[in-house]
């Protein structure tokens, strides 16, 4: 009997280094094929949108003048401006910075933490003596909004080295965590409901909930990050939401993006 | 093998548990906490205050914090500025029945998550 409990232990204490990131995302997008078995993986790129034909015409209608032209253009114009010491966001990615949110977000092994794009942007900032942009700002949106748009047709490739597992097992366990009055976890809307109807609002899969981003949402009347649509589930169930870019929204959005691994980039966008 | 102890760990933890070794025999802060605002609910509004705050934080450090608790906190502290005992004692037991309860869900899902996996 000891022995089997001292075996028990052991196993226990191991489990956290047996995490398989791509066993989680090929039984992830098991689960959405079998669930919806007539819409292709890709199509849920366009969340709701891909599920209700209706919606998806009216959706289709309001992409013909593009809520988030504006926040393009102008992200744009902020990303060309120079920094007071002459260098600008180009010198701090690769490609110039354009073409690449398929690679964010990843972990810094050196900081060992999840860095997003918009992390990024501000570490890019304080780099060369720029203060940082509020997170939940005009700026930042517009600055990650255009960087999406060079990189929409691109396909996520995120990497998760064994020094970021731990990271994205937080994210992991956060996404199925029940929270809030209600004790609703991220899964029981938008894996275990996935297609069903809260409301008059039909919940999408979460297979293609990380493709869109920054996104102009007709409710906010502004364009808006991932972070603040994860407040915003949050505090629907009833749980206070978190800051924007705390650590563990970073670990959420590492787990998601690393499940949409192969889903093309077709950010930004707009919804209800 | 890795594949078996991944396929297995759930029920490795369960049984685990069963056999009283998944979790430290220590108090943890929360519970603790917990007594001392069980004992508190016959105390006066701010003793019950400041048992729930304590609670609420711990809840917040697991990032379980509820919406209804804060509120409840808030409307605690105006009735008790107001001078208004019975609405703040009335709102402060309130506060601690949903951190208790926000806490408790924490303490919870930190191993049932693991269910929901497909």
């Amino acid at each position: 009997m000891k022995i089997l409990v001292a075996l028990l232990v052991v196993f226990s204490v191991t489990l956290p280094a047996l995490a398989d990131p791509e066993a989680d995302r090929l039984a992830f997008a098991e689960f959405y094929l079998s669930r919806f078995p007539s819409i292709e993986l890709q199509a849920h790129k366009d969340g709701a949108y891909a599920l209700d034909q209706a919606k998806r015409e009216q959706w289709l209608e309001m992409e013909d003048f593009p809520p988030y032209e504006i926040a393009v253009d102008e992200g744009e114009l902020l990303y060309a401006r120079a920094f007071d010491n002459g260098e600008s966001y180009a010198a701090c990615f690769d490609q110039g910075g354009l073409g690449i949110k398929q690679n964010y977000p990843y972990f810094d092994i050196e900081r060992s933490e999840v860095i997003t794009l918009e992390m990024a942007l501000n570490l890019c900032r304080e780099k060369h003596g720029e203060a940082p942009l509020d997170y939940a700002g005009e700026l930042m949106g517009n600055l990650t909004a255009y960087m999406a748009y060079t990189s929409r047709g691109n396909k996520f490739a995120i990497t998760v080295p064994p020094e970021g597992l731990s990271a994205y097992e937080a994210g992991k366990q956060f996404f199925y965590e029940r929270r809030g009055q209600l004790n609703f976890a991220c899964s029981s809307c938008h894996l275990q409901s996935a297609g069903g109807m809260l409301r008059a609002e039909i919940l999408s899969a979460s297979i293609g909930h990380a493709t869109h981003w920054p996104t102009y949402r007709f409710k906010w009347e502004q364009i808006g990050g991932l972070h603040k649509r994860f407040i915003e589930c949050n505090e629907q169930v009833g749980a206070e939401g978190l800051a924007q870019q705390s650590p563990a929204y970073r670990n959420l959005e590492y787990f998601l993006t690393y499940m949409n691994n192969g889903m093309t980039l077709n950010g930004p966008a707009s919804r209800k | 093998m890795i594949t078996i102890v991944s396929r297995y760990s759930l029920h490795l933890c369960l049984v685990l548990s069963l056999f009283g070794c998944g979790e430290s025999n220590s108090v943890k802060p929360g519970e603790a906490t917990l007594a001392k605002a069980d004992a508190a609910a016959s105390d006066s509004p701010e003793v019950i205050l400041f048992a729930t705050k304590s609670l609420y934080n711990g809840a917040k450090q697991k990032d379980h914090a509820w919406i209804a608790t804060s509120r409840e906190i808030a409307v605690a502290e105006k009735a008790l500025e107001a001078g208004d005992l019975a609405a703040a004692r009335q709102a402060a037991l309130r506060a601690q029945l949903t951190a208790q309860a926000s806490l408790a869900q924490a303490n919870l899902e930190s191993q049932a998550w693991r269910t929901r996996v497909p």
